[in-house]
């Protein structure tokens, strides 16, 4: 018998690219497919991510700023409580009321100031982080003392010597 | 899961989707913050449902409460009086100290500590004169109601007939507030108008003389509430401008018919005598009452004074 004639190499006997020849022999397109691929990925991901990261932000925002209204209102509503009780007797002799309210909105501490402008009573909330102011009009027949504390739970007085309501926390 | 690292014999690997992984901590980072958020919006939802938990709205109820059944105790007390400001003061702290008993258990039921006591008293007079003219006892016109008072509640004056008040300037009726010490004197007068026929109560206060016509042919003059036939009379203001104690006088006393009574905050009774009709008369009454009132919660503390004297012009 003779030898067997050689085998003429076909297409699936060529060394695959990156397994015989390793992944230094692919092309150099394949490299910048690569590296496109990347880049929008990227650039997709880092705008996902910072939509979403303002998403939260503002949302943040507008919850901090909605928390300060509705503790403003409260602060209010004991205010004209307190005064309703100090004008109702014929001498108040002392009161006293204390109101528990959250110490942190949304995760920032915020402060409380009693502000009186003119004829018109304000209580200001402040939150440092975001940046957030909220006013609420307060109309009592008895004056209010300019003070300002941290947020928290919140004591209204009534000073019968100096006829005044006073906040403190 | 993904390697983050090469495989152990060298090589790298080409599905370490490190990229992608990232990406996920990062949004489920995001995506936590943001359950954050939500709770504080639900937590704030919660907050501003939230109704008054001091009980303020209810020591302010409770202060109403006490004030309209202090005052009819008060009055009440008068009613059964003894005809002595010992009876009187009994019946009054007796009736406080009932309300109270039956007002601790009802707030108990809630949590809420009220207390209430009688923490003072006024004597005064009552003085009245139930028919006739507005002489004295002794049939002077002109005479002395109280010496050195600081003050008069319910002072009412019915005019039996507006045709039996005498004109303006003519001996016309006065009641005088005249200082002891001196300064403005308040002066009341009652007239007819007889082009009119109005009952005319004028009223000189503070130097100013203003006055309210009425043609009520019998009308109610409350001094003290202000008003003339049942409406507000503005000029009309108690002693105003009266500073310190005073003399309350009756000045030409025939010039009405009619009654009057008003109780002064002095005991006054050794003016008067036994009195017959038509003449003033008087009896032992409280000018007012001060009530003690706490009520404490938990987070309220509440000590108030309520003053009852009916018909008070201060009041």
């Amino acid at each position: 018998m003779g030898d067997r004639p050689p085998r003429v190499r076909g297409r699936r006997d060529r060394p695959r690219l990156g397994a015989e020849s390793g992944a230094a022999d692919r092309g150099q397109s394949t490299s910048l497919d690569y590296t496109f691929s990347l880049a929008i990925a990227a650039l997709l991901v880092t705008g996902l991510v910072t939509a979403a990261g303002g998403f939260v932000a503002d949302s943040r925002e507008q919850v901090v700023r909605t928390e300060l209204e509705v503790i403003g209102e409260h602060v209010a509503n004991e205010l004209v409580a307190a005064d309703r009780l100090a004008e109702a007797g014929s001498t108040t002799e002392s009161l006293t009321v204390t109101k528990p309210l959250p110490s942190r909105v949304a995760g920032t501490g915020y402060s409380i100031e009693t502000n009186t402008d003119g004829s018109t009573q304000w209580v200001n909330l402040t939150a440092s982080d975001p940046d957030v102011t909220v006013s609420v009009r307060v109309r009592t027949a008895t004056p209010i003392a300019e003070t300002a504390i941290d947020g928290g739970d919140v004591t209204v007085t009534y000073d019968p010597s100096a006829d005044q309501l006073e906040v403190s926390s | 899961m993904a390697d983050l690292r090469p495989l152990s014999d060298g090589r790298p690997t080409d599905s370490r989707a490190q990229l992608i992984l990232v990406t996920g901590f990062v949004i489920a980072v995001v995506l936590i913050a943001l359950a954050l958020v939500m709770n504080s919006a639900i937590y704030t939802e919660n907050l501003a449902t939230r109704s008054d938990s001091s009980g303020a709205t209810e020591a302010a109820a409770y202060q109403r409460a006490v004030e309209s059944a202090a005052l009819d105790a008060f009055e009440y007390a008068h009613v059964v009086n003894d005809s002595g400001y010992v009876g009187l003061n009994r019946n009054v702290t007796d009736a406080i100290a009932g309300i109270d008993a039956i007002s601790t258990r009802q707030e108990a039921t809630h949590g809420h500590v009220p207390n209430l006591s009688v923490a003072a008293t006024v004597n005064g007079t009552a003085i009245s004169d139930d028919a006739g003219v507005f002489d004295s006892q002794s049939n002077a016109d002109n005479w002395t109601v109280a010496t050195d008072i600081s003050g008069v509640r319910a002072f009412t004056i019915h005019v039996d007939d507006r045709t039996d008040l005498n004109q303006s300037g003519n001996r016309e009726f006065r009641v005088v507030a005249d200082p002891v010490s001196g300064g403005d004197r308040w002066t009341m007068n009652v007239t007819r108008n007889a082009t009119t026929n109005e009952v005319v109560v004028g009223v000189n206060a503070t130097g100013s003389y203003d006055e309210c016509r009425r043609s009520s042919l019998k009308p109610w003059i409350n001094v003290t509430a202000g008003t003339v036939g049942s409406e507000p009379c503005d000029a009309m203001t108690f002693a105003e401008g009266v500073t310190g104690p005073y003399t309350l006088r009756i000045r030409n006393g025939s010039g009405i018919e009619g009654s009057y009574s008003l109780v002064v905050n002095d005991n006054v009774s050794v003016l008067y005598g036994t009195a017959g009709f038509g003449d003033p008369s008087d009896e032992p009454a409280l000018y007012n009452m001060t009530v003690n009132m706490v009520y404490r919660t938990a987070e309220l503390d509440y000590r108030t004074e309520i003053e009852i004297a009916p018909g008070d012009h201060d009041g």
